[in-house]
């Protein structure tokens, strides 16, 4: 369930619906298909394994003779057989044995050439899509390098404020100590000054009532 | 002019491959060319038994000769020397022990080439892979055509094929694709030849609101059309629907409709029509969301051009290089070459509609332009015409 809510949360394919073009939509889907995480696909691949089956024998090895002929066949083969090597001598000229050989050779090596280009046309197969991952993720990452990089410049414009701002306040701090203490001292002066007038309107108010 | 057509087998009851495109393509020039064919008694496509017992016939219009098949193929031994050269060091012996096993093998209507080549302009044989396209082609190779309907299997890159393909007088490829891949297992570049493939008939009558018995109305549903055979991609078809509905969920539903050779899996999802007449499938493909084609061996999809012709969108395998290209040039579908893009393509097309619309609309746009009759008999026409200023320069 978790991996189809992340489906549908990936973007969208665009479509162009004037002038719809197959391969365009194809390239889409197997780009969001490669996007995905490594195990999902993981476990698709697992799923799809072909099974190789086992190498198929000789189909006249598979047809063994039976019968009574067939047995008489085997023995004589089985009493012939420390000769086998003078029969064929005698039955094969050594050329017609050289030309065999040679054309065995010759078979063998067109099948090399063939596999070899087959196995030169997976690999380049492999490669294509390999690289294509390889796009696909170097292009996520660097997608989520940028906004990481973002964000790095975001916060060190924050910082720069904040500095900025710590350093006006540490200004303003010390501007309203000063203000406080003249404050202060304007304030003993009064408290003097009210003193003063206090002790004067007590003698002025002696010299009345006297 | 008088043409023969030369195919492994022909009747009214065989209904697709390229013996149905040999008759089509038969029955639509007998209007340019005197037109007669020469074909096997045989009608079971896996054994070659003969069937049919006369020896001349009229099918259509057209006069029908039928050479009995000496030996029936044994299908077990076939399949052992078939997996044997395609897996093994073999010799070209081998190889035409092969051609051999596979047969039809009809000596007598190789013979009746060779004795009665002047009675005919050209043949035009269809199938390349059979007795009777190999051994024709070497009988009469300045006045054979071959229409070869090869799909990329391993038996196009037996060495019997190689020098081979170079005797025609001309090719008809079915697709750009196979035309690549003929090209490039025998380097005949200098043969002449054109991508013509066949022509597609669309019922004049057939209903366009009858749905699929089984299915409610409100159901939407793929339809595939065709052998259900695992050759033809059907059993990884099965596995991967049951994996997209478990795990999407989708209302989806998947009709059937052809002959079977595979056990097709009890899904309450999977409905089988079995054989049915030209106008239920194409009354059922008009109703469907679209054609699925899951083969992996094509050289040309008739029922794609069908799913077109009535403005449907398809969804094929896209290892079928034929599809794929299609798909492609047509810009009528989209195609898939693993569960995950099956699963992705399916989903769109099923949820937008607007696409579905468009790609259907392009694939008619695709078929009109290369598939109606009008365009497949001129250019077999000129194919003809090419050759015979050829002949009188």
């Amino acid at each position: 369930m978790e991996k189809e809510e992340r489906r549908e949360k990936e973007e969208e394919i665009i479509i162009n619906y004037d002038a719809v073009d197959v391969a365009s939509i194809m390239e889409q889907i197997k780009r969001q298909i490669a996007s995905r995480p490594a195990s999902e696909a993981q476990d698709m691949r697992e799923k799809e394994t072909p099974v190789i089956p086992p190498p198929p024998r000789s189909p006249w090895e598979l047809e063994p003779p039976h019968g009574r002929k067939a047995k008489i066949k085997r023995i004589l083969l089985k009493l012939t057989k420390p000769l086998a090597p003078f029969i064929k001598l005698a039955v094969f000229p050594g050329h017609q044995e050289l030309r065999e050989t040679v054309l065995k050779l010759h078979h063998a090596n067109m099948r090399l050439d063939y596999l070899s280009a087959a196995l030169e046309q997976e690999l380049a197969k492999l490669s294509q899509s390999l690289n294509e991952r390889i796009d696909v993720v170097n292009e996520a990452l660097q997608s989520r390098l940028n906004l990481a990089f973002e964000d790095i410049n975001r916060l060190k414009e924050y910082t720069k404020l904040l500095h900025n701002l710590s350093h006006n306040m540490v200004v303003e701090m010390s501007k309203l100590k000063i203000e406080l203490d003249t404050l202060k001292t304007h304030h003993r002066i009064l408290e003097k000054e009210f003193r003063h007038l206090e002790q004067r309107e007590r003698y002025l108010e002696k010299e009345i009532s006297s | 002019m008088k043409v023969a057509f030369v195919v492994q087998r022909y009747g009214l009851e065989i209904n697709g491959g390229a013996e149905l495109h040999c008759r089509w393509i038969a029955e639509h020039m007998k209007k340019y060319w005197e037109v007669e064919v020469l074909t096997t008694k045989a009608l079971d496509y896996i054994t070659w038994k003969n069937h049919y017992s006369q020896d001349e016939e009229v099918i259509n219009g057209i006069k029908v000769r039928r050479f009995p098949v000496t030996r029936p193929r044994n299908p077990e031994r076939f399949g052992r020397i078939q997996n044997y050269i395609f897996q093994n060091e073999h010799t070209i012996e081998d190889e035409l022990r092969w051609l051999d096993e596979e047969g039809p093998r009809v000596p007598s209507l190789i013979r009746y080439i060779k004795e009665n080549e002047a009675r005919y302009d050209y043949f035009i044989f269809f199938s390349y892979r059979y007795y009777h396209s190999y051994w024709g082609i070497k009988a009469v190779p300045h006045k054979s055509l071959l229409v070869p309907t090869a799909e990329h299997d391993p038996v196009v890159y037996l060495r019997i094929f190689r020098d081979w393909f170079r005797l025609p007088r001309a090719f008809i490829y079915n697709s750009f694709e196979e035309r690549k891949m003929i090209q490039a297992v025998s380097a005949n570049e200098d043969v002449p030849g054109d991508v013509v493939g066949v022509g597609v008939e669309v019922p004049a009558v057939y209903s366009k609101e009858s749905r699929p018995p089984g299915l409610n109305p409100e159901d939407p549903y793929i339809i595939y059309i065709g052998r259900i055979d695992e050759n033809k991609g059907c059993r990884e078809l099965f596995d991967f629907f049951i994996r997209f509905k478990t795990a999407t969920g989708s209302p989806l539903r998947l009709v059937l409709v052809g002959s079977t050779v595979l056990k097709i899996p009890s899904h309450p999802a999977i409905t089988y029509l079995g054989f049915v007449s030209e106008e239920e499938k194409f009354s059922w493909l008009a109703q469907s969301l679209l054609l699925i084609m899951p083969s992996f061996y094509e050289s040309l999809s008739m029922v794609t051009l069908e799913a077109w012709a009535l403005e449907k969108p398809v969804l094929v395998n896209g290892r079928c290089e034929v599809l794929k290209g299609q798909c492609l040039r047509a810009n009528g579908g989209l195609y898939y070459e693993n569960y995950d893009e099956f699963r992705e393509t399916l989903s769109l097309l099923a949820k937008d509609s607007k696409l579905r619309e468009v790609l259907g609309k392009n694939g008619r746009a695709y078929f009109q332009k290369n598939y109606t009759w009008e365009v497949i008999e001129k250019k077999y026409l000129n194919i003809i015409d090419i050759l015979e200023r050829g002949r009188k320069g």
